[in-house]
């Protein structure tokens, strides 16, 4: 008995304590968040009094809600629009930005990169003012193609795009970065044989950049889902949000999340909220996981 | 010794005792009694006692902030012991963080709140009650402060705080335009159909007449207001308001659309298009006005406030309402109630006006000859007599009731429903909501 502890100690403990942070940590701010949002999406809660247990009410009245079909819709046409955009965007400028060598490979790298960085609040403000239905820079340019006015962030048809427009000028920089350095973990001998057997730029990037890149580019897409899964700040602020009203004229730029902080701070229900956070985090969970399927079955087939 | 002795004795030290913890609160009323408050204190023990304070975020920012820090550093100076930190968030942020900040222990002493989210951040036990050390008040102090802003703040035999500042929209107008579209700035606007011919006349000549004012329920508001004998309460869990009225409100919106812009009021786009002399009329409340007072001296803009015309020349329209500092439970809200009192109180709030042009719930300040004559203040306690209040008090009465307001006043501009239909939907929407609530 004492010898197999101190054989453990020996062998195994300092891989234990190694892992232990990241155990101690998933499981106060992951693991106990979750069971305890979870306990309370059962309750009535409105942060003050006792909670009164009320069974799956809250799940009942969240899927019942036109808040949930409109949020939920909204996410679904992000999804559509979005994340093949936004990747085939990030792709194309990150094979493009791979052909520069030197300053014009760091300026194209940075300047991309760049509205990542920018606070999203100022982003906002400024893309709001961009937007802007008569005086508005991307107005004037449309008039000059013959295209009237477009209200951008009143009429609840045309809220999304622009949330889309945003959201790739944001986000593609970050995943320029990431599939650059997946490109430049290509082996240059690829492209050298490519070349000799005269194959063209676009030849190289479908039948060399793309198919190597496939663990990056699932690494891109599988965290875009996440994100937008996620999304809240962008459009909070685009469609001037607050506790008590969220997603602008018509509620044409809700999203689930903007939505949950609604129902918790604006109306007390942290109960519906919870609710509601975890059919999210459901949802998340499946999509997530049939994206693992699919690469696993794509890779088998292969 | 005898018995009656050392009664005495414990009965008199219990006295000194007592009189050294009784509550100062009957000489917080102004500047001068602050200082004998410090004189007061300069035999206590030594104090340390730090304040946290929520104010608004423009009155913590800016000139406003500066102000408001000046009062602190007074009112430090004369309670020796006592810091108090100025932290400045915006209106739904101080709400949802006090809520939120009640069920995890986490709360500002003294904070600054809209009177319409009282109803929730009292029910979220965040607000003392202060009637006992209201009531001690001379009555000098409390008889200062409009007494229907006090009645707002007792419930049930309960305070909820001390009367702040108080907001009314007014109507500005860019008199450069108004002229060019052959207006006399002079004459009074009587009515929405006077007004709408004005519009009308702004938009002939080339410009654009007013922003769109169904993008926000609160805007929604500015023209509900101007409604003759509309309502905005609760009675028997529904909306006070009529379809009648409401149709009324966005039928006017709807006229006013064909010579507006689709801005929002609350766009910076909206404030720079008045500026720039392309915009002839925009509602808000008195905070815009530094803003276009600043135009006004540096790039030359021509513009005065109103009030904003309602549907009959006997009842202006817009929206007010009012912010009270609530204490929160904890081991220094008589402390933070002194504090308050000190800052709602005429010399201060006599000067909060003066330099600020905004209006409180101090009559006695309102009336100071420094303040009186300042017109800003002046068309805001009138238009605060009339239009409609932001919400009903101390009740159960949800803001969100304010996105069904807009989504169906853009549904009844649109035209994709008649402005009855649009009426009756958000009527039954709003009613949802204060039944579920």
């Amino acid at each position: 008995m004492v010898t197999s502890t101190r054989r453990f100690r020996r062998n195994y403990l300092k891989h234990y304590l190694l892992l232990a942070p990241f155990f101690i940590f998933f499981t106060i701010f992951f693991l106990w968040p979750i069971l305890y949002g979870l306990g309370m999406s059962v309750t009535k809660w409105d942060g003050v009094h006792q909670p009164i247990f009320v069974g799956v009410a809250n799940y009942v009245n969240v899927i019942g809600s036109k808040g949930f079909a409109l949020g939920i819709s909204h996410l679904a046409l992000f999804i559509i629009i979005a994340i093949p955009l936004g990747v085939l965007v990030a792709l194309g400028l990150a094979i493009m930005v791979s052909r520069f060598r030197g300053f014009w490979y760091n300026f194209f790298q940075g300047a991309y990169f760049l509205p990542f960085v920018v606070p999203v609040f100022l982003a906002a403000v400024i893309w709001r003012w961009m937007f802007t239905p008569d005086y508005g820079i991307i107005n004037v340019g449309l008039r000059l193609i013959g295209v009237e006015r477009v209200r951008w962030l009143n009429d609840p048809n045309f809220m999304i795009p622009a949330l889309v427009i945003v959201d790739l000028w944001r986000a593609a920089g970050f995943n320029v970065i990431l599939l650059l350095a997946g490109i430049k973990a290509i082996p240059k001998d690829y492209y050298e044989a490519a070349h000799v057997d005269g194959a063209t730029p676009w030849q190289e990037a479908i039948y060399i950049t793309i198919p190597l890149l496939e663990p990056i580019l699932f690494l891109v897409i599988v965290n875009a889902f996440i994100s937008v899964f996620q999304i809240f700040d962008t459009p909070w602020l685009l469609s001037r949000s607050d506790y008590n009203t969220q997603g602008g004229p018509g509620r044409g730029m809700l999203f689930p999340v903007m939505d949950i902080m609604g129902r918790a701070f604006g109306s007390q229900k942290f109960g519906e909220a919870a609710a509601y956070a975890m059919i999210l985090l459901a949802i998340t969970l499946v999509v997530t996981l049939i994206q693992f399927a699919l690469r696993r079955r794509l890779r088998s087939n292969r | 010794m005898q018995f009656k002795q050392r009664l005495m004795i414990v009965l008199l030290m219990s006295a000194i005792v007592l009189v050294g913890c009784a509550p100062t609160t009957s000489i917080v009323g102004t500047q001068e009694n602050s200082q004998a408050t410090a004189t007061g204190n300069a035999a206590q023990p030594p104090r340390n006692i730090t304040l946290e304070f929520w104010n608004f975020a423009d009155f913590a920012t800016g000139p406003g902030g500066e102000l408001v820090q000046q009062f602190i550093d007074e009112y430090e100076a004369a309670n020796p012991g006592v810091t108090v930190e100025l932290v400045g968030k915006p209106d739904t942020e101080i709400e949802a963080g006090v809520i939120a900040g009640a069920s995890a222990g986490e709360l500002p002493d003294v904070f600054a709140n809209a009177y319409n989210s009282g109803y929730a951040v009292s029910n979220a036990g965040a607000v003392k009650d202060v009637s006992e050390w209201w009531d001690a008040l001379p009555e000098d102090y409390r008889s200062q402060f409009s007494l229907a802003a006090v009645e707002a703040l007792q419930r049930d035999g309960k305070m909820y705080g001390v009367p702040y500042t108080l907001y009314s929209t007014v109507l500005y107008r860019n008199l450069t335009v108004l002229r060019e579209a052959g207006i006399d700035p002079d004459a009074e606007i009587k009515d929405w159909d006077d007004w709408m011919s004005q519009m009308q006349k702004v938009s002939e000549a080339g410009y654009t007449a007013l922003p769109n004012y169904t993008l926000d329920g609160w805007l929604v508001l500015h023209y509900l207001g101007g409604v003759e004998g509309v309502q905005n309460g609760v009675e028997n869990g529904k909306w006070t308001v009529t379809t009648e009225q409401l149709a009324k409100a966005y039928a006017f919106l709807k006229s006013a659309r064909q010579y507006g812009t689709d801005i929002s009021p609350f766009d910076a786009s909206a404030t720079d298009l008045f500026i720039t002399d392309k915009l002839a009329f925009y509602s808000m409340g008195p905070w815009a006005n530094p803003t276009f007072a600043e135009a006004a001296a540096n790039n030359a803009l021509d513009y005065d406030y109103v009030l904003i015309p309602g549907e009959t020349a006997n009842h202006a329209g817009g929206v007010h309402g009012g912010e009270f500092l609530a204490i929160t439970p904890g081991p220094h809200a008589e402390e933070a109630f002194k504090f308050a009192a000190f800052l709602a109180d005429k010399t201060q709030m006599t000067r909060f006006a003066a330099a600020l042009g905004r209006a409180n719930f101090n009559a006695a300040a309102m009336a100071d000859p420094t303040v009186a004559e300042n017109p800003l203040i002046k068309l805001t306690g009138e238009s605060a007599a009339q239009g409609m209040n932001d919400a009903a008090y101390f009740v159960p009465f949800p803001l969100s009731i304010r996105q069904p307001l807009s989504n169906y006043a853009i549904e009844a501009v649109e035209g994709r429903m008649s402005v009855e239909e649009a009426a009756n939907g958000a009527i039954k929407e709003i009613n949802d909501i204060l039944a579920s609530d």
